[in-house]
Parts: C-alpha cells; structure tokens; sequence
C-alpha cells in the first residue's frame, strides 16, 4: 500500500439535484427520503424515490395514473414498509416505526376518497385529531375525577373550534361528518389533518371534482395553510393549472421512478415530462 | 403318532385353558372373600360414592378386626362410576376380572341398571346401598338396603296427608333429566291422587342437564298457586339453589325433600336460617351417640350420611347372610346359598331394622322424617 | 301480576346479559373479533369472589374488588398473547384460538376444583345486604330480592357511565375512531394496540360484575357458569346489532325478557329454542341487528 502521508484526497464537486427555496434555506428539510423502493412480489412498484423538502415548501408530485404516488404517500407514513431506502422527518429515521408513531413525529395526510368518521361528528373528527396532543388521561383517572374529563374535554373542544375556523366551519361542529357536502368534506379532512400539529401535510388529489372556482378556492386555502401554520405541504395532484400555480418544487414520477424535479418552469419544458404525458395535459 | 400327539396338544391346551381360566378368575383361597362396589368418586354425585366407599370400608374394618365372616376376611376394591352408566359396566367388569365375588352394586340407580344384566348372569349377591328406582334391582340376586323410589314418594305423600294436616296445597318441582327426580314425583303424585288428603296446585319442572339455572319462572308459579308446601323430589345442591332464590318470594313455604336432601347442610357458605324448618324424609340420622358415628367421625372426619349408613348396613347385610348359609367361598353353591340366605335374615342396621322379600329384593322397614332447626336435624316422627 | 313479575324477572337476566354482550360488541367493534372465551371470564370472576369470601375469609367489598382486578387483568393478558400474534390472520383462525382460550380456562379451573374434591359450588348469599322490595299486596305481591335490586341499579350506572365514557372522553373518541376505521386512526396518532388493549380491560371487568350478579342468580355453579350466559349474550349483542354499544344494552334486555316470557308462557323446555329461533328471525329480515349499522366497504 503506498500511501503518501501529506497528499489529500482530490474532491470533485457533487451534483446534487435536490435543492431548496430561498426562505427555507438556513433551516433544514422538514423531509428527506433517501432512494426509497418498495416491490410488490415482483412488481418494482416504487425504486430510488429521493427528494428533500424545504420546511415551508409547498411541493408537487405528479405523474401519469399508475405511476405510484399513492404509494408514495404510503411510505411516507409507514403504512407500507419500506423494501429499501430511508426516509428522514426532521433529520429523525422514521423506519421501524409504527403508523401512529410516524404521524407523532410530524406527517399527517388526507385521502383520495375521503375516509372521514361518518358515524361521528364534525368536530369529534377534528377531537381525535387532536389526540395526542391532548393530556394523556388514563382510564383510572377518568374514572377518579368523575366529571373532571369534562375539564379536558372543554379544552378540546376549543382547539377544535379554533382549528375549524379556518375553514369557517365552526357552525357544523355537531352535524354528522358523513351528512356534510363533498366539499366541506374534503376541508374537514384537511382540518382533522392539521389537528394532529404536522410539520408536514400529505394531501391526495385535494382538487378532485372541483370546478375552476372551487380550485382556486383551494389553491388560496393551501397558501393560508402553509401561512398560517408555517408548514411544508405536498400534494399529489392531476389539476396542472393548480400544481403550476402553487407549487414551488415538483416532482415528476413515472413507472415508480422519478424522471424529473425541479421548478415549474423547469418541468413544464422538460422533454421526459412532455412524453410522459403527452396528451394528458388537462 | 400324529393322532396322539395332537390329542396330547390338546389336552395341554384344556388344561392350560382351565387353568388360565381359574386363575383368570384369581382367588380360589377359602380364607379370603373378595367384596366389590362402584360408584362416583369424581363428578356432581361424587359425595353420594364417596360416602358409599367410607361407610363400606368403616363396615370391612370392622368385621375383619373381628374375625371376617365365617372365618373369611375380606378384600374390598370400590371403583369410580362417576355416575355413568358405560363407565359403571366397565368398573363392573374390571371388579371380576379382578375375582370379585360379592357385590354392593352401585351407588345411583343408573349405574345399578347398567350392571344387572352381567349381575344377573354371574348370578352373585348384589347389595345395594342406594339405588333406588324401582327396576334397578329386577333381578333374583339383586338387593337393596334404600327405598325404593315408589316406597319413598308413597311415603311422603302419606306422611304430609297424615301428619301435616293444615295442608291443603302442594307444589312439586321436579328435575325432567333424573330418573331419581322424576320416579318420586310420579309416585308421590300418586299416592296423594288416592288418599286425597291434599291438592297439587301446581307442577313445576327444570332441566338440570342445561347448566346453572334461575328457577324465577318456576318460583313465581309456585308463588302465584297459593302452594302451603313444596315438594322437592331433588338432590340437595339444585333444592339448595332453588330455596336461596326463592327466600324473598316464598316466604311462610314449607319445603319437603327426600333422601337426595342429605348433605344439604354440608355445602360450603350454607346459610342455614334458609333452611328452617325444611322437612325431609329420610331413613337414616345421625345420632351422636351411637358407634357407627362416632367410628366414622373418628376415621373420616365428618359426619356420615345415609349413604355411608347403606354402604355400612350393606357389608353386614353380607356377613349375615354368609353366615346364615353357613359357607365358604369355595362351596360349589356359594352364590345361591347366600342369595336364599337374605329372605331370611334381619339385620338390626343403622338405617333401621329390616328384613327382605326374597321375590323383589326390597328391604323391609320404617322411614323416619326429620326437620332442620338451628342447622341441626331433629327427629319428628317415626 | 305474573306478568309483572315475569317482566321484572326478564329485565334482570336481560341486565346481566347486557354487561356481557358489551364486552363481545366493544371487542367486536374494536379489534374486528369475537371472543368467545369472553363467558368464560364470568366463570373466573365468580369462582374469585367464591375463593376469596369462602377460604380466605375476605370481606365482600375486597373480593369484589379483586375479582375485577383479576379479571381485567386475565382479559389483557389472553388479548396480548392469544390474539395480537394473529391481528393478520384470516378470522377463522382467530375463532378457532378464541375457543381453544375457552376449553383452556374451564378446564384450569375444572382441575383446579380436583383438587377441592368438588364440583358444584354454591355461590355465597350474603355479599349483598340483605333488602328487598315489596310491589304489590297480598296473593298477587312481587317481592324482588337484593341480588335483583343490586343487578338494575349497578348495571345501570355502568351503561350510563360507559356512555359518558365512548362519548365525552378522548379514549373513547379513539375508540369509537378505530372501530369505524382502524388504518385511518392510526395515521391520526391513534395507536390501536393501546385502544384495543383498554377495550379488553374493560370488556373483562364488565365480565367480573357480570359474574358476581349471575352467580348471585343462580347459586349452584361450576367451571360451566359462563357456557350459557356467553353464548346468550353473544346472540344478544348480535340480535341487537353487533359492534353497537347501544345495541349490546338493548338486545340483552330485551333477550332476558324474551326468554323469561317464553319461559312462562310457552315452556321451560322450550324457551332457549325460542330465544335462538328470534335472534334467526330479526337477521333473517334486519341482517346487521336492531340498531346496527351498515358497514361501509373502505377501498
């Protein structure tokens, strides 16, 4: 082995093709998965899924049907496990952890097709969100306090308000979530979301049958989150006019790989891009 | 040469048959009489056996202490039945593999049943202490020393109609799976249709194969019929279950029960004031001073009930009628010398002094009814 | 008057079956399983208070106490090692173990009772005072007894309370979260190994109470106590829609009733055929019970 004490090793400079939004840029990537894959039996359903997120970015994932964003958003909350790779929420490893864990560290997400608790009320749905952030009370002292938990309760009970508010629903607190209209729906799973105190949400097709108005409702909705609660937000979206317009870094998946990330520019002229969905531009 | 060595072949084979065949049966020895019984040991009747081994075992010590009969001692084998029927046949058949000669029988009136047929067959005594339904001794060499069923439902009614004359109304309820339960019921009812002293307002029944059981159906119905008196044609831990459930509705009842109420006072937790005044009818007290109690309350620790009085009364029902006959085991008639023997005899035993009708097998004698007061039993009548 | 009697006899068989059928409905709903080892838990629950007033002599209040303990305690403790290893595998398998559960304490408690040289026990008549009410006058009077006051108001209390709890508590939000939808529950923070390990603790102690009632009923017992009422209470949970708390109330009242009623006017011997024939009667014309709801397929 020859080896020259005094010479160090030459560096070349690495590119990296993740990158970060200005205002984000002193404080580190609230997400960040590291060649991520799942197979099912022999289906590679997702491989090499590396991204980082800004801690207020709002993020774009995109790509044809099929192409494994739902998964996606699985793995990210430990729904399915991982076959390889790393994800990182605020620097901590979220693997071996289970779903409820996964969401106590700081990811919470809505649903393609809504699942809410219909049987319960609106703002009981926006209660369990609220979960853990409540004082635990065991059973015992439940028991002990009698009518103390009512104490607890009442507490709940206003942070809820005050979450709903945002959306100003306040006044259908006590309605039966399943009774709600399709919109409202969706704005209480949203709600129900930010009530587990994420540092970053997950929303799955958020504009689904919506109209251009009820879309543009939504895209001003999604800033005032990001705003108001100074948290990163990704969205799996097929509404292009929307992931343009508010998205500041997309991702690009196809076939379960990613082929291309950038700004929006960046992937509006993006050759791969334009092939993948030739014709699919709605 | 073929010819005789077979014929010799089989000669040895006969021999060693007949052989086999007298030691199969193990004891030919004129000095010992091998006595045998079944009965539960395990199970829900387990106390009714166990009394039954105790009370036989106490008689055995005795009397082989004493010289055995006629000279012979004896070897007593019991075997669990755990009150079935297949297990008691072959309880039965496992006691004269191992050369039983005379028998107590069984301890439940099932089991009994079960047996006759190989008893009948064998053609040994049969004493039994307790089976009591009316077929379970259909045999010419079968005995009892209890009641049988009829003799103690007649008895009942007979006694509540001529003793207990302010009573104009009587409830029964009654147990559809026992053979016991049932056989008492019908003759009770029976007998009191003929003499007519009483009515029965009311004929309730449960089933007690069907697990524990609230009797609030039953009670109410007897409650709602104005019954003066429930007769209770029962074992005592289901006529225990039923007085403690019925203590706030059938209040100013009287509750009268048969031999199956022994041991009621024995179960744990026993509340005794609920047991007031139940009347029973049975053949057997035990009276503190006599030896036979005061013998087992030494060895066993406890009380002995009915069933250890028959088991106790059976073994020396034996003795008297071996000696009667005046043989040994080895006589080539042993077995229907002792069986004539018992339509002579009388034996002057602790569950009374009886005598037997050589056509039916049944002992002949008087019950005694006692009452509970203070959790003591007390002798009414004779 | 002996409909009166009758229907006070019913509402409190119906009580007791109602506590158990809330341990199979809460169970049910929660962890998507039946248990059927659930009566089986009553049987332990009695034969604690049993042994515990009877040979240690303990005064009734500390016996009670006990037998909740240990019953909850037992409850967790099968959960953890019987079921929660089979949470993916296919229903039946789960079923199958929850019998096999079944077997196993009735006959640890069969041999235990060996060693006692016993196999009917009577259950101690003197743990609840000593009262009862009178309703009615003369031939026609109902009298109920302590044991039957005890029964309707603890039972009561206990539905009342267990009310309060499933709706006004976070516990039982999270309950109630994941019995409609477990995945989502958890992606909410909820963990469902803990919301399912307090469904048994309570399921078991409702048993233990459960046990010292029907125990009080029927006084002569064994390791069989629990078989009959169990598979009543299950009927009863279902009848009444199962995987709603209301519903296991409701179906084990009106259960008790039905069968007290056929008991009187129909026969002794035939009022279980009844009670099974109504429980294929309300499914065959409502499937998901009386107050039960239709379940949503999740895709």
């Amino acid at each position: 082995m020859n080896k020259s004490p005094n010479k160090k090793p030459k560096l070349v400079p690495y590119p990296s093709n993740s990158f970060v939004t200005e205002r984000d840029l002193d404080k580190p990537p609230v997400l960040e998965t590291v060649h991520l894959g799942i197979d099912f039996g022999g289906l590679n359903a997702v491989d090499d899924f590396s991204i980082l997120v800004g801690r207020t970015e709002i993020s774009g994932l995109i790509g044809p049907n099929g192409a494994g964003k739902t998964t996606v958003f699985n793995l990210l909350t430990n729904v399915y496990q991982p076959t390889r790779g790393n994800i990182m929420l605020d620097g901590y490893s979220t693997a071996g952890k289970t779903v409820a864990q996964v969401n106590k560290m700081g990811i919470a997400r809505t649903f393609q097709n809504i699942r809410l608790f219909s049987n319960m009320s609106v703002i009981e749905n926006v209660m369990v969100g609220l979960h853990n952030r409540m004082p635990g009370e065991s059973l015992l002292s439940s028991i002990t306090h009698l009518f103390g938990f009512s104490k607890a309760e009442k507490e709940a009970r206003e942070m809820a308000i005050d979450l709903l508010s945002f959306f100003n629903m306040q006044d259908l607190a006590s309605a039966n979530a399943g009774s709600l209209p399709y919109g409202a729906q969706r704005r209480l799973e949203i709600v129900r979301a930010l009530a587990t105190n994420p540092k970053i949400l997950l929303l799955d097709e958020p504009a689904a049958g919506m109209n251009p108005s009820e879309t543009h409702e939504l895209m001003e909705n999604i800033l005032r989150i990001r705003d108001t609660y100074n948290i990163a937000i990704m969205l799996i979206e097929h509404d292009m006019n929307l992931v343009m317009n508010i998205c500041e870094g997309i991702c690009v998946l196809d076939h379960g790989k990613v082929i291309a990330k950038g700004t929006p520019d960046d992937i509006r002229n993006d050759p791969k891009v334009i092939e993948a969905y030739l014709g699919k531009k709605r | 040469m073929k010819k005789f060595l077979s014929f010799a072949l089989a000669l040895v084979m006969l021999f060693g048959a007949c052989a086999a065949l007298s030691s199969c049966g193990g004891n030919e020895d004129e000095n010992v009489i091998v006595i045998g019984g079944v009965g539960p040991l395990t199970g829900t009747a387990a106390s009714y056996g166990i009394s039954v081994k105790q009370g036989a075992t106490l008689a055995v010590e005795e009397i082989n202490a004493n010289g055995g009969i006629n000279g012979m001692q004896i070897r007593f084998m019991f075997e669990d039945d755990k009150a079935l029927e297949a297990d008691a046949l072959s309880a039965y058949n496992s006691l004269m593999d191992n050369g039983m000669q005379v028998t107590i029988g069984a301890t439940t009136s099932g089991s009994n049943q079960a047996i006759l047929a190989p008893v009948k067959e064998d053609g040994i005594l049969l004493v039994t202490p307790s089976a009591s339904s009316m077929t379970s001794i259909d045999a010419p060499n079968a005995f009892r020393i209890c009641f049988n069923d009829n003799a103690q439902g007649q008895a009942a009614a007979k006694y509540i109609g001529d003793h207990m004359t302010d009573i104009k109304k009587v409830a029964i309820i009654y147990d559809t799976s026992s053979d016991y339960s049932k056989g008492l019921m019908t003759s009770f009812k029976a007998q009191a249709q003929a003499d007519n002293k009483f009515e029965i307002v009311a004929e309730t029944s449960f089933d007690s194969t069907a697990g524990s059981a609230t009797f609030a159906t039953q009670i109410a119905n007897i409650n709602s019929s104005g019954a003066e008196l429930l007769f209770m044609p029962l074992y005592y831990s289901e006529a225990y279950a039923i007085i403690s459930q019925a203590s706030s509705t059938l209040q100013g009842i009287k509750y009268f029960g048969c031999d199956g109420f022994d041991g009621i006072l024995g179960i744990d937790n026993v509340d005794t004031s609920l047991l007031e005044n139940v009347n029973i009818l049975t053949p057997f007290v035990a009276d503190e001073n006599s030896d036979f109690v005061k013998n087992y309350k030494a060895k066993y620790n406890s009380t002995p009930d009915q069933f250890a009085a028959d088991a106790y009364d059976a073994i020396y029902a034996i003795k008297a009628a071996v000696e009667k006959a005046n043989v040994k085991v080895t006589d080539k008639d042993f077995n229907a010398k002792i069986v004539a023997a018992m339509g002579e005899i009388t034996l002057d035993g602790e569950t009374g002094k009886m005598t037997w009708d050589l056509e039916t097998g049944e002992p002949n004698k008087d019950p005694i009814v006692v009452t509970i007061q203070n959790g003591q039993y007390h002798i009414l009548s004779e | 008057m002996t409909f009166l009697a009758t229907l006070v006899n019913g509402l409190s068989l119906g009580s007791i079956y109602a506590l158990i059928a809330l341990g199979y409905t809460m169970v049910y709903g929660i962890a998507k399983m039946l248990n059927f080892a659930h009566g089986d838990i009553i049987m332990i629950g009695a034969f604690s208070i049993f042994t515990c007033i009877t040979s240690l002599k303990l005064p009734a209040i500390l016996a009670i106490l006990i037998a909740i303990v240990l019953c909850t305690i037992l409850g967790i403790t099968i959960e953890f090692l019987a079921y929660r290893p089979l949470r993916k595998a296919p229903p039946l398998a789960v079923l199958i173990t929850a019998i096999g559960v079944s077997y196993f304490l009735q006959n640890i408690v069969l041999l235990i009772n060996k060693l006692s040289n016993k196999t009917t026990f009577v259950f101690p008549t003197n743990i609840l005072p000593d009262i009862s009410l009178k309703i009615g006058s003369g031939d026609n009077a109902i009298i109920i007894n302590g044991n039957t006051i005890f029964t309707f108001i603890v039972t009561a209390v206990i539905m009342v309370a267990l009310t309060l709890f499933i709706n006004k508590t976070k516990m039982g939000k999270a309950m109630r979260a994941v019995s409609e939808d477990k995945e989502t529950a958890e992606l909410m923070g909820i963990s469902a190994n803990r919301t399912i390990t307090v469904t048994f603790a309570i399921g078991s102690a409702l048993a233990a109470v459960a046990g010292l009632f029907y125990g009080g009923t029927v006084i002569s017992f064994n390791h069989t106590l629990g078989s009959m009422p169990g598979i009543k209470a299950f009927v009863a949970a279902v009848f009444g829609g199962i995987g709603s708390i209301p519903g296991a109330m409701l179906g084990g009242i009106i259960l008790g009733i039905i069968e007290k009623m056929a008991e009187q006017y129909i026969s002794t011997s035939l009022a279980n055929a009844v009670v099974f024939g109504m429980l294929i009667l309300v499914l065959t014309f409502k499937p998901t019970g009386l107050l039960g709801k239709k379940i949503n397929e999740k895709v």
